[in-house]
């Protein structure tokens, strides 16, 4: 989920590294250096993963698990989403500099999002807990769609047709995202709940 | 499957600072990105098929990073020359393509290209813990300077492990497919990936501690800028000072353009 280089308009790209800085701003903040190492190995985790293609059908899509990545690193997710585009960019080539903070927003944001709005339920009944981790891999990757289809059509009005192509493409992955996480949550609870945020004690 | 393509290449583009490098970058590509004139984008190019030959870069693996672009592009090409407004310069049946459409397709295909070939010859030639040190004395936060530099020192590894992963998967006769099945499975093993990422930071960061770390990466290389630097920057300068003033239409360019 990215957009490549030269498309957005200026006012776009300005508004994305906006967003961007005050993020990861906060992100770094609540980070010390206690935890780099944590964030650092975790964000090379997130970036190995996001290489695995998911068989749909006769095609295949690859992970963006920005749902994960929000449930276990919260705020530091802006930093580490943003070094995982970054070294994206330096190794393959997809995106680039001025469309860094735009594709870091698009991910982070709803990564963010996630974290507040389902970290509280995974502790709760198992439904409710299997339905949070499913919407939360759901939502990440709608949410991500979505600003990635604004940030195209407040760039350009005529990319309307591309921006809906764009977001549609991404719902087969809503779906396998949702499942994705759903089952990763659950394994991640049985094997080590300390890496889930607000598990009671 | 992970691997840095361009770095050990050798080249006139490798004589200057990585500093430099990532500045005349970054100069270039938001020039780029802000600029529509034609004539802009088409010096643009000029310039970053200039800076493709000069660094020596072999044309066949540039060739292949372009493809990158090549979904996307086609989708572009497909899309806008019969979406657009504006003048109609063909009919085929019930679809008509205008002449604005045709005009925004081609300047995001120079646009993209460009960056892509300029981002390819002067960022992706030098290696991620040069990359990172030039961002550190370009003022980025050491914190996401370290982060950057332990991210990337990690990505092999794990990749590594994902492998091993997968080579059991299929040892167990795992075949991928659109079931259930598939998806918890891949669910798991990637859980398993976040679990071994999890307890070798643990590693990581005691041994970190055991070596007093104290917050800072020290490289082994030092750079320091000599003329040619001054000469680069000075050059991409003036060239990005035309692309701007040509867009702003107050200067013209002479010849093609």
């Amino acid at each position: 989920m990215h957009i490549a280089e030269g498309v957005l308009s200026g006012p776009v790209l300005a508004a994305g590294f906006a967003v961007t800085v005050v993020g990861v701003g906060i992100g770094l903040k609540k980070l010390d250096f206690e935890q780099i190492a944590e964030t650092g190995i975790l964000a090379a985790a997130f970036f190995v993963a996001s290489l695995v293609h998911v068989p749909i059908g006769p095609a295949n899509v690859h992970l963006i698990l920005n749902g994960i990545v929000g449930l276990l690193l919260g705020w530091a997710a802006f930093p580490a989403i943003a070094t995982a585009l970054l070294l994206q960019a330096v190794l393959f080539q997809f995106g680039g500099i001025t469309s860094l903070g735009v594709n870091t927003a698009i991910m982070a944001l709803p990564a963010i999002a996630c974290h507040y709005l389902f970290a509280p339920l995974l502790w709760k009944s198992p439904k409710v807990a299997a339905s949070a981790a499913f919407a939360c891999g759901f939502m990440a990757v709608l949410l991500g769609a979505i600003l990635l289809g604004g940030a195209l059509f407040l760039s350009d009005e005529n990319f309307l047709e591309v921006a809906t192509i764009a977001v549609s493409a991404h719902i087969p992955v809503m779906v396998i995202e949702g499942f994705i996480t759903l089952f990763c949550i659950g394994f991640l609870k049985k094997v080590r709940p300390e890496m889930l945020p607000g598990k009671p004690s | 499957m992970l691997q840095e393509t361009f770095i050990s290449q050798k080249s006139l583009i490798l004589g200057l600072t990585p500093r430099t490098r990532t500045l005349a970058a970054i100069i270039f590509v938001s020039v780029i990105a802000l600029s529509n004139e034609l004539p802009v984008l088409l010096l643009a190019l000029g310039a970053a098929l200039l800076l493709v030959s000069v660094a020596g870069l072999d044309f066949r693996q540039v060739g292949r990073r372009l493809l990158v672009l090549s979904g996307f592009l086609l989708l572009i090409w497909l899309i806008l020359p019969f979406t657009y407004q504006g003048e109609i310069v063909w009919r085929i049946s019930f679809l008509s393509v205008t002449q604005p459409g045709l005009m925004a397709a081609t300047r995001l295909t120079l646009k993209t290209c460009s960056m892509l070939l300029i981002f390819l010859t002067l960022i992706s030639t030098m290696s991620t813990a040069d990359l990172a040190h030039a961002l550190h004395s370009l003022k980025m936060p050491a914190k996401l300077v370290l982060l950057l530099l332990i991210t990337y020192r990690y990505i092999f590894l794990i990749e590594e492990e994902l492998q091993t992963l997968q080579r059991a998967a299929k040892v167990r006769n795992f075949k991928p497919g659109t079931t259930l099945h598939c998806y918890r499975t891949y669910a798991y093993l990637l859980g398993m990936l976040f679990v071994r990422a999890a307890e070798r930071a643990q590693r990581v960061h005691q041994a970190m501690l055991c070596r007093a770390f104290n917050g800072r990466f020290h490289s082994l290389r030092e750079y320091h800028n000599r003329s040619q630097d001054y000469y680069f920057l000075a050059l991409v300068t003036i060239i990005a000072l035309m692309m701007i003033l040509r867009e702003w239409k107050i200067i013209t360019l002479p010849t093609l353009l």
